[in-house]
C-alpha cells in the first residue's frame, strides 16, 4: 500500500530585499468555527477529525523558511538537522509498522510571475521521536523507518536553493513525499 | 347544656370555604442586559489537543488546556445568573458514525482580569450538571450586602465579566469509526436567577 503526500510551495516572492518564506499547506483543514448568538445565548461547534487507522497523515508543525539575506554566495542553505527554521512534519500511521520513504529530492519552483525559475534541493531527516538532533538523513535509499508505539514519525525538511539566477517574482512549487507499508 | 351546643354550632360555621388571597411576585431583575460571548477559543477543537486522532484513541481536554472552548458573560455583577448547556452524547459523521463525548464545565467569577487568570480561578463543576447558577461576581467574605439599587434613569448597576469553560473527553473512538470530521453543536443559554419559588 503506498501513500504519497504532496505538498504545494506557493507564494514565494523573490525580490532584491525581500525574506524567503515557503509555506506548507496544512493537511488538516479544519473548518472555521461558526456560532451564533442573541445576547444571552451562543452555539459553539465541537468538532474532530478522525484519520483511518491503516492510512498515514501528515501534519505540517512549523513551516519551512528561508531568509534570503542569509545567502552566501547566492545559495541558501538549511540544514534540516540543526536548523530551527527547518520544516517540521509528523506523520501517523500504524504503530510500529515499517514503512519505506522516498521523495523527491530536487524539485523546480516556477516563477508565477514572469520567467525563470529556481532549483530547490531538498533534504530530509526523519526520527521516531520529536528530537531533531538525534534525526538520520532519509537518503532515498529506500531504508526502512518505524513509526513508534504511538504511530508517529517526525520529519525534518530543509535544503538548498541558488538564488544567483533567481529573477524577481513569485515562485510556486511542489514537494512530494511517499510512504508505503512494508 | 344549651351553651355547648351554641359554642360547637359556631366553631363549624367558621370553618373556612374556598378562602381567597393574593400573592405577587417579584423577581429580582426583570430585565435582560446580559451578554454571553465566546472568548479567543470560539469552538472546541479535540485536534488541537492531539493533532492525529485515529480509531482507539481517547482525547481528553483539561481545563487549563489551550484548547478548552471559553465564553464571556458579562452583566450587573450583584446579580446571580443560570447557564443552560445543551450538548450532544456524541460527536457525529453521519447517522452511523458517532464518537461518545463527556463535556465538563467550569465557571470563574473572581473578577479575573483575562482568561488564562480566569481559568486558573475556575471552579469545576461535578460532572453530569447542565445547568449553572452562580453569581457574575462571587461576593467577598461578610454578610450580604443590601439590595441591589434597581436601574433607572441615569442609572445602570456594576457589571462584571465571568468565564465560562468547555472541555471534556471524546472517545474511545470506536474501532470501525469511519474516518472524517465528526462535528455537534453545544448550545448555552444564560438568563438572571429569579429564584421562582
Amino acid at each position: 500500500m503506498k501513500f504519497i503526500i504532496t505538498y504545494r510551495i506557493s507564494d514565494i516572492t523573490v525580490s532584491l530585499r525581500t525574506c524567503l518564506v515557503l509555506m506548507f499547506l496544512p493537511l488538516v483543514l479544519l473548518t472555521g468555527s461558526g456560532y451564533s448568538q442573541d445576547g444571552s445565548s451562543v452555539s459553539i461547534k465541537a468538532m474532530a477529525t478522525v484519520i483511518d487507522h491503516a492510512a498515514i497523515e501528515m501534519v505540517t508543525l512549523s513551516d519551512l523558511v528561508i531568509d534570503e539575506s542569509e545567502a552566501v554566495d547566492g545559495v541558501v542553505y538549511i540544514a534540516a538537522r540543526s536548523n530551527p527554521q527547518a520544516g517540521t512534519m509528523l506523520v501517523k500511521g500504524r504503530p510500529d509498522a515499517q514503512v519505506r520513504v522516498s521523495y523527491m529530492s530536487e524539485v523546480l519552483l516556477k516563477n508565477l510571475s514572469g520567467a525563470g525559475s529556481l532549483k530547490m534541493q531538498y533534504e530530509v531527516f526523519g526520527f521516531p521521536a520529536d528530537n531533531q538532533q538525534a534525526s538520520e538523513r532519509i537518503d532515498n535509499a529506500e531504508r526502512p523507518m518505524r513509526f513508534n508505539g504511538q504511530g508517529q514519525f517526525y520529519l525534518w525538511l530543509g535544503g538548498r536553493v541558488d538564488m544567483n539566477q533567481a529573477q524577481p517574482g513569485q515562485y510556486t512549487g511542489e514537494f512530494t513525499i511517499e510512504f508505503e507499508y512494508i | 347544656m344549651r351553651y355547648y351546643i351554641y359554642i360547637i354550632v359556631l366553631l363549624a360555621g367558621i370553618q373556612p370555604g374556598k378562602g381567597a388571597a393574593q400573592r405577587i411576585q417579584f423577581n429580582l431583575y426583570s430585565g435582560s442586559g446580559i451578554d454571553l460571548n465566546t472568548g479567543t477559543v470560539d469552538e472546541l477543537n479535540f485536534n488541537d489537543k492531539q493533532t492525529v486522532i485515529t480509531s482507539g484513541d481517547m482525547v481528553q481536554i483539561l481545563l487549563l488546556d489551550p484548547a478548552t472552548a471559553i465564553l464571556t458573560i458579562t452583566g450587573r455583577s450583584d446579580l446571580d445568573v443560570s447557564v443552560t448547556i445543551d450538548a450532544p452524547p456524541t460527536l457525529d459523521l453521519d447517522a452511523g458514525n458517532k464518537i461518545p463525548l463527556q463535556l465538563r464545565y467550569a465557571y470563574s467569577n473572581l473578577g479575573a482580569v483575562d482568561e488564562n487568570q480566569a481559568k486558573t480561578q475556575a471552579v469545576e463543576i461535578p460532572q453530569g450538571f447542565s445547568r449553572i447558577t452562580f453569581p457574575l461576581r462571587r461576593r467577598v467574605a461578610g454578610p450580604p450586602g443590601p439590595p441591589p439599587t434597581p436601574e433607572h434613569a441615569g442609572y445602570s448597576g456594576p457589571q462584571a465579566t465571568a468565564y465560562l469553560f468547555i472541555y471534556g473527553n471524546l472517545g474511545i473512538i470506536p474501532f470501525n469509526a469511519a474516518a472524517g470530521l465528526y462535528t455537534g453543536d453545544i448550545s448555552v443559554s444564560v438568563t438572571y436567577e429569579e429564584y421562582t419559588p
